[in-house]
Order: structure tokens, then C-alpha cells, then sequence
């Protein structure tokens, strides 16, 4: 009879004279596809803050304010003066025409965002839907759809997030979320909302909804408390992309709306511990939120 | 593994995804062969592996996790391809044998065949342990770390198959033996 240590030797002898092939004909043929194998845009957001400026930088940008609010104390107390552009509203919104909305852009590298009117358009099956809302100051954009709070970021206990997504699959595990969602979503709002409610792997509410005129579902998600080695929390995915539970007792609130055809979701998330001043800032750019189809050159 | 390839690719640049998978290519498809027992099924767990590791590129959080992360995608490959198998193919094609070894540890060819049909008794989910612990020769941790398991069942999963292939070889030298006595 043999020994649990001349079992293991033999074994391991067995497996490494196993025999060799090149991988060749298979390197050929995923190389091959890579050209029309789309990455999957990631939606995870990185565990960091904006680093905090530094006591030059500070310097400087006080600077800057005292000379813009000189600029400014003297456009307002020169009676005919010029007026200062940029978004935002203005004294004389009345009597001037809207302002054009920035294109949202990444703004990692430069911090702030200034405040005012910014458009995103954040569907890759619909380029031409359009989603107009107004940024107030403190925040950053992580990218052309993603806004985070300067300061408290996105994870927990006190980060927040709006973002602007296209979902079209669920998983019903979370925890098994490397292969591709195994959950059909359809096209409608209230179908990403049933996919989401049948799951038992998680708690999600849904309620109706009209947001610009356009009807939609809410979805209300309380995500885990607690996380451990055979699901970790950067591989709970709920749907298709990301993003993950950005700390324990995440709370997720989509609002999914049918935009003429197109399905658009609108994310937040927080925490408990997100600040007052911040969940107001989700709501009033949730408000402000205006959704257009924008007619093609 | 060149975390800045991994970046890279991570970014979508096919040349430096093209060069990290000229780098693990073999190696996978040597491990998904051990698993699946069958050399086109491996090649096309590892093919599957590899587009789905492109694909899913930017959901890695760090780049230095890369090689436990690619891995399972991997192993998950395996078992999409063991599942397959056994819709499609409920009758196994066995491997041809290859040139007997001479040296001490492999002790007969009759072991080789032995330790072939045991192998195959077992389950995608022992296989893959065994192998990434006896032949990529990763800590219990490591394993458990690629499979998305827990560290206990790492032990029990290896404790099972190991238990199933000394029997396997026991068998054979029982049979031997009466064989000799005849």
C-alpha cells in the first residue's frame, strides 16, 4: 500500500511528465479577434481620494480668487460693465440666452469642476441622447459620465457618486461575477427593475417614477454589510460593468427611465455617514436633470 | 508578470495584451490540459480564457493581482468546458499515452493508466485543485485565492482527491500482486 507522501510524488511526477504543446494555434486565433473583441468598460471606481493640494498650490489658488473676485467686485460695481461668461446662472439669465452646457470631461488630473450647466452623453447605443444637468461646486469628474464629491470620494463611510450608465444584464450571483451576466435584462425600465427584484441574492425596491417627462422605475438597493474572502467586495457585481460596493452598507439608488427607445440609468449611491450637504448636491443635480434626443448632423 | 503591460492592456493596447498572452499562453493551455484531460478542450478553455481576460481587463482593480485573477478566469473556463464535455461527449476520448517514464518516481506504466482513469473520476472542481497545488505548485492559499474558495475547502477538495488517486493506485498494485501470485 502506498504512502500519502508516495502518492503525492507520484502524482506530481505524472502531472509534470504530462506531455507539452505549444500554444500556437491558439494564440493565432485570440490575437485574431482581439480587433473585434470590445474591452468591457470598467465601472469600478479606484479606493483613493484627490490628493489634498499642497501649501504652493493653496497660495496660488488664493491668489486666483482674490484677483477673480477683484475681476468680478469690478464687472458688478461698474454700472454697463462686462459680464463674466462661463456656465452657471447669471444676474441677467432673463434677459440672456441659455448657456451652452460643457461637455463633461474627466477632471481627475485638474480637481474641481467648475460649477454650472454640464452635458454628458452616456450611452454607447445611443449617442445622441443627451443629459443635461447643473454640477454645484466640489466636485469632480471621474469621467465623461461620473461625478464624485471632492473630498469624501466615493468610498465609504461618507462617499457619494451620480453617474449616468447603460445596463443590459444582471447577474443572479454577485459573487460569481468573472464570466459574463447570466441574467437578461431586456430594453425597458421596467424590465432591468424585474431583473433586479427577482434576485434573491440581494434586497431591491421598486417604485415608479417620471423624471423630465420621461416614466421610469426607482430602485432602491441595501447592499452587505460584510465581505469576506470568497466574495470579496471588488467582485460583487450587481449588473453587467460595475460598478462594486464601495464599503460595507453601501446603499444604491438607480433611477431607470425609458428615454424614446433607449433605456437610461441614473446612479447614486452613499453611505449613513455622507454628509447632509452632499446628499443635497445629488438631489438638486438629480432635479436638474433634462434628457433630449439630439438631432444628427 | 509586468504590471505595466498589464496597465496597458488594461487601457485597451492590443500590442501589450498581444505580448502578455504570448507570455502565459503555454502555461495555460499546460494547466487546462492537466484539468480537462483532453488536449481540444483545453485549447479551447484556454482561447475562451484568453479573449474573456482581454475583455474584462479594465474590472481588474490591480494590475498585481493579475496573475490570481487570470487564473480563475481560467479555471472558470475549464469548468464551461468540462460542462460540455459531458453534454456533448458523455463517452471520453483518452489521451494518447505518452513515452513512458524510466526514472523513480513513476514507477510503472500501469500507475500512469491508474492515476489517467482516477483523474478522470474526479470532478472538474478536485482536478483544478490538484493541479494548481501539484503542478503549478501554488501554497493552499493561493489556491484558494484563485478559486474564490474558502482555505478548508482548498484542504478538503485536495484531501478527497488525493484519498481517490492513492486508491486508484492501490487498486492497481493489489491487482498486480494476484496477478503474480496466479
Amino acid at each position: 500500500m502506498s504512502t500519502d507522501r508516495d502518492t503525492t510524488r507520484i502524482v506530481r511526477s505524472w502531472l509534470s511528465d504530462d506531455g507539452y504543446e505549444s500554444a500556437d494555434r491558439v494564440l493565432d486565433a485570440v490575437l485574431g479577434a482581439l480587433d473585434t473583441t470590445p474591452q468591457r468598460r470598467s465601472t469600478w471606481w479606484p479606493a483613493r481620494r484627490l490628493p489634498e493640494m499642497n501649501n504652493t498650490a493653496k497660495l496660488a489658488l488664493g491668489a486666483v480668487a482674490v484677483v477673480v473676485a477683484a475681476l468680478l467686485g469690478i464687472t458688478f460695481l461698474v454700472p454697463g460693465g462686462p459680464s463674466i461668461g462661463g456656465p452657471g446662472p447669471s444676474n441677467e439669465a432673463s434677459l440672456a440666452p441659455e448657456p451652452t452646457p460643457t461637455a463633461l470631461r474627466a477632471s481627475v488630473g485638474e480637481g474641481r469642476l467648475e460649477p454650472g450647466t454640464y452635458v454628458s452623453h452616456p450611452l454607447a447605443s445611443n449617442p445622441l441622447l443627451a443629459v443635461t444637468f447643473t454640477v454645484p461646486d466640489g466636485w469632480y469628474a471621474f469621467d465623461d459620465s461620473t461625478l464624485v464629491p471632492l473630498g469624501e470620494g466615493f468610498e465609504g463611510p461618507d462617499g457619494a457618486v451620480l453617474a449616468f450608465l447603460e445596463i443590459s444584464d444582471v447577474y443572479s450571483d454577485p459573487c460569481e461575477s468573472l464570466g459574463d451576466p447570466d441574467v437578461d435584462a431586456g430594453a425597458t425600465a421596467e424590465d432591468l427593475a424585474d431583473a433586479f427584484s427577482a434576485q434573491p441574492a440581494y434586497e431591491a425596491s421598486v417604485t415608479d417614477l417620471t423624471l423630465d417627462g420621461y416614466s421610469g422605475k426607482q430602485v432602491e438597493f441595501q447592499l452587505p454589510s460584510e465581505f469576506d474572502a470568497s466574495c470579496p467586495r471588488d467582485e460583487y457585481f450587481v449588473f453587467g460593468g460595475g460598478p462594486y460596493p464601495q464599503g460595507p452598507d453601501n446603499r444604491w439608488h438607480l433611477t431607470i427611465l425609458d428615454v424614446d427607445g433607449s433605456r437610461l440609468v441614473i446612479f447614486t449611491h452613499d453611505f449613513a455617514g455622507t454628509p447632509a450637504s452632499r446628499q443635497a448636491d445629488l438631489e438638486s443635480m438629480i432635479a436638474s436633470i433634462e434628457i433630449e434626443i439630439e438631432i444628427e448632423d | 508578470m509586468d504590471t505595466d503591460l498589464v496597465v496597458r492592456a488594461q487601457r485597451g493596447d492590443r500590442e501589450a495584451y498581444a505580448d502578455l498572452a504570448t507570455g502565459i499562453a503555454d502555461r495555460y493551455l499546460a494547466v487546462a490540459r492537466r484539468i480537462l484531460r483532453d488536449l481540444d478542450l483545453a485549447e479551447d478553455a484556454t482561447q475562451q480564457a484568453l479573449l474573456n481576460i482581454w475583455q474584462d481587463l479594465p474590472q481588474l482593480r490591480d494590475p498585481a493581482r493579475f496573475d490570481a485573477w487570470s487564473y480563475r478566469l481560467l479555471v472558470r473556463a475549464c469548468y464551461a468546458e468540462g460542462r460540455r464535455q459531458r453534454r456533448w461527449a458523455p463517452n471520453l476520448r483518452l489521451l494518447p499515452a505518452d513515452e513512458p517514464t524510466h526514472g523513480d518516481d513513476m514507477s510503472s506504466v500501469a500507475d500512469r493508466d491508474q492515476l489517467e482513469s482516477g483523474f478522470r473520476r474526479l470532478s472538474i472542481d478536485h482536478r483544478a485543485v490538484v493541479v494548481l497545488r501539484h503542478y503549478l505548485d501554488l501554497p493552499v492559499e493561493q489556491v484558494a485565492e484563485m478559486l474564490g474558495i474558502p482555505i478548508g475547502t482548498v484542504h478538503s477538495r485536495l484531501h478527497y482527491a488525493m484519498r481517490a488517486l492513492r486508491a486508484a493506485l492501490d487498486a492497481d498494485a493489489r491487482r498486480t500482486t494476484q496477478e503474480a501470485v496466479r
